[in-house]
């Protein structure tokens, strides 16, 4: 315990507090020449005291270790040679006050103190009556004030303790962030802090004695503060969210905790009861929950709109292409050099806007088709890609090995074109040594996590990124054709996995290393 | 062997699309194969024709009926519906030719019996290759109804 809870201690004040006590110089003169002559009989006196003290639950333990005990039994007599010797100053009253805070501090009770000291008389006493005869009466009543005296002081060190403690406590719930209240067994409020005032709108003080049921809204389809209780009662706590009045204005959503404090009997229990107002919380819940719906919409509007747009983009387009075609297969070498080449840009460009749409009908439609997955055999999926890139293959020679697949949950048709733009690409973007792919499978916790390495021109690190981008391209159309799309296909179709895929040159540096996540479950 | 007899086959072709429709008269131009193309725009066209209403009085009964699903006025699939519903027409041949890959089109029309399903090609090489085989294929292996033998 603090110093803080010493009182302030000046000479006038040590004598008023003498005074009221009736403690005189005489009383001192008396005292002091009542100390046992003999060392012996106060050391007998405090034996006596201490196998009393070993005895009591409370102090029992602390004569379990000799060492300890034989301090404590210097103590004591220091402590009552103090008594008779003086001199009773400030320095006595501090040092009984410590004596007061100390014991406090270790949980020993002022009715132990107090027994304590009275065994103590009683040994004393007997002492003086055998010893002084003659003005026992005297001495006794010295001795008699003088532990009154230093009972009071010490007594009072037990209770300015326990209120700096209570205080402390009090500021606590005074300054709580959160507003708190403290109700009776029927939700009567018998304490509320700074903010339970300030969130319901009235002077805390004005809150107690209102029921606490008053403060809920209505309108709230929540249960009933009593409902809430038996809860609370039922879990030790309840914690939720609840609608509570503010006064002069509309409720406000505030998210409350109940908890039961409990009494000796039943019909005393009280409820302590924390609440925040949540408004802005809720605000931003609503906001982030409009946002993503909002996002949502766009996204799925962006999807619909790639896809009608390219599927009717086919139509004028497909007209362009076949009277571009017409006009060359009817035309061509039949005008001048000019019109042939004009003819052939128009046939060029027509076929490949047509398959700009093609790609992006087919990477629209991966967003539109529905993520329902069942399981499907990877080795199954790869035969398919595998055939559908058989005249490929066989042209360039390629060779591609795989360890073990898995069985994954997925959409096959979604799957087969994954493997079968990531082969493809592979064999597109070959070096001039006949392409090899190998394709490996490593089982993660949740996922599977496929590589596919292969031995071409390898990307740039700084690309890494960009390659899975709609449209991207690396190279001119003379050196590789293609739109684009084919790994951003990759990237959508993995995503729509819930996986991810990332590039990495190849480890012994020739080639790249594609990689790419799909999980073992079908997540709910 | 297609038992016309000697008289031009005659194709009905339902497509709203001029470009459509003169590519597929290129395409049965360079055939050799005699034939006949009528050309109407839109469904209720169609059906006039078929039942020879104003100003189809003079038309010829179709051997073979190409037909888009998008159409103006009556779409092609009620058009479809239409033909193999009534006894008179359900014998005669429908080719639905159509951009649309969907699959609900293309189960919707065999659910109304059409003969075939076939998408337009977008390249021009294809789909004169396309219309050149429907040709062939109805007119030179199929063995189609007699007129005569009509309930």
């Amino acid at each position: 315990m603090s110093d803080r809870a010493l009182p302030p201690i000046d000479p006038k004040e040590l004598a008023s507090r003498k005074n009221f006590i009736g403690l005189e110089e005489n009383d001192f003169l008396l005292l002091q020449t009542s100390l046992p002559k003999n060392g012996q009989t106060l050391e007998e006196i405090a034996r006596t005291l201490n196998t009393h003290l070993a005895h009591l639950d409370e102090t029992r333990h602390y004569f379990n270790d000799p060492e300890i005990a034989q301090r404590l039994l210097q103590a004591q007599i220091n402590y009552f040679h103090g008594l008779f010797k003086g001199p009773h100053d400030e320095s006595f009253f501090q040092q009984r006050f410590l004596v007061g805070l100390r014991h406090h501090k270790i949980g020993l009770k002022p009715e132990w103190y107090i027994g304590a000291f009275c065994r103590y008389l009683v040994g004393i006493l007997r002492h003086i009556h055998e010893a002084h005869p003659a003005d026992a009466l005297e001495r006794t009543l010295s001795l008699v004030k003088v532990a009154l005296f230093d009972i009071s002081l010490t007594t009072e060190a037990y209770f300015r303790a326990e209120h700096e403690q209570l205080t402390l406590l009090s500021k606590v719930f005074q300054d709580n962030i959160e507003g708190v209240v403290i109700t009776d067994t029927d939700g009567i409020i018998q304490h509320a802090n700074k903010m339970s005032g300030r969130l319901i709108g009235i002077p805390p003080n004005l809150l107690m004695g209102t029921s606490f049921t008053e403060l809920m809204s209505i309108s709230s389809a929540s249960p009933s503060f009593a409902d809430l209780c038996s809860h609370a009662l039922e879990q030790e706590q309840w914690q939720g969210e609840v609608e509570l009045n503010r006064v002069g204005t509309h409720a406000f959503p505030a998210k409350i905790t109940i908890m039961s404090m409990d009494a000796s009997h039943p019909d005393h229990r009280q409820w302590v009861i924390e609440f925040t107002d949540i408004t802005e919380v809720k605000r931003n819940q609503a906001d982030l929950a409009a946002r993503t719906e909002e996002l949502f919409r766009s996204n799925r509007d962006l999807e619909q709109f790639a896809y009608i747009a390219s599927h009717d983009l086919q139509e004028p387009l497909r007209m362009v292409a076949s009277y571009t075609q017409l006009l060359a297969r009817r035309y061509q070498g039949k005008l001048d050099a000019d019109a042939d080449e004009f003819i052939r840009y128009a046939v060029d460009g027509a076929e490949r806007m047509q398959q700009l749409i093609n790609d992006l009908l087919t990477f629209s439609r991966i967003g539109t088709q529905g993520s329902q997955h069942k399981l499907v055999d990877i080795q199954l999926i790869l035969n398919r890609a595998l055939f559908n890139l058989k005249s490929t293959l066989e042209e360039t020679q390629s060779l591609v090995t795989h360890g073990p697949l898995p069985v994954v949950p997925g959409d096959t048709t979604q799957l087969v074109q994954l493997f079968q733009n990531l082969i493809g690409n592979a064999v597109k973007f070959r070096s001039k040594d006949t392409p090899r792919i190998h394709i490996e499978v490593l089982e993660k916790e949740h996922e599977w996590l496929f590589s596919v390495l292969d031995n071409g021109i390898g990307i740039a690190p700084e690309y890494a990124q960009r390659v899975f981008s709609i449209f991207q391209r690396l190279h001119s159309r003379q050196e590789y054709p293609g739109t684009g799309i084919g790994l951003a296909l990759c990237k959508k179709i993995v995503e729509r996995h819930h996986g991810t895929i990332w590039v990495d040159p190849a480890p012994n540096g020739i080639g790249s290393l594609f990689q790419f996540t799909l999980i073992k479950e079908q997540t709910k | 062997m297609s038992g016309l007899m000697g008289r031009p086959a005659e194709f009905l072709l339902v497509e709203d699309n001029p470009g459509d429709v003169r590519l597929t008269k290129e395409a049965l131009a360079e055939s050799k194969l005699y034939n006949n193309l009528n050309v109407v725009h839109d469904g209720l066209e169609a059906l006039r024709f078929l039942r020879q209403e104003a100003p189809y009085e003079n038309a010829p009964r179709p051997d073979v009926i190409l037909l888009d699903l998008n159409l103006p006025k009556v779409d092609g699939r009620e058009v479809l519906a239409t033909i193999k519903s009534t006894p008179e027409f359900k014998r005669i041949p429908v080719v639905v030719i159509s951009s649309s890959e969907a699959e609900a089109d293309i189960l919707r029309s065999y659910d109304l019996h059409v003969n075939c399903y076939v998408t337009k090609p977008v390249n021009l090489d294809q789909f004169i290759k396309v219309v050149q085989s429907i040709e062939s294929f109805w007119l030179t292996i199929v063995k189609l109804p007699q007129v005569s033998q009509e309930s």
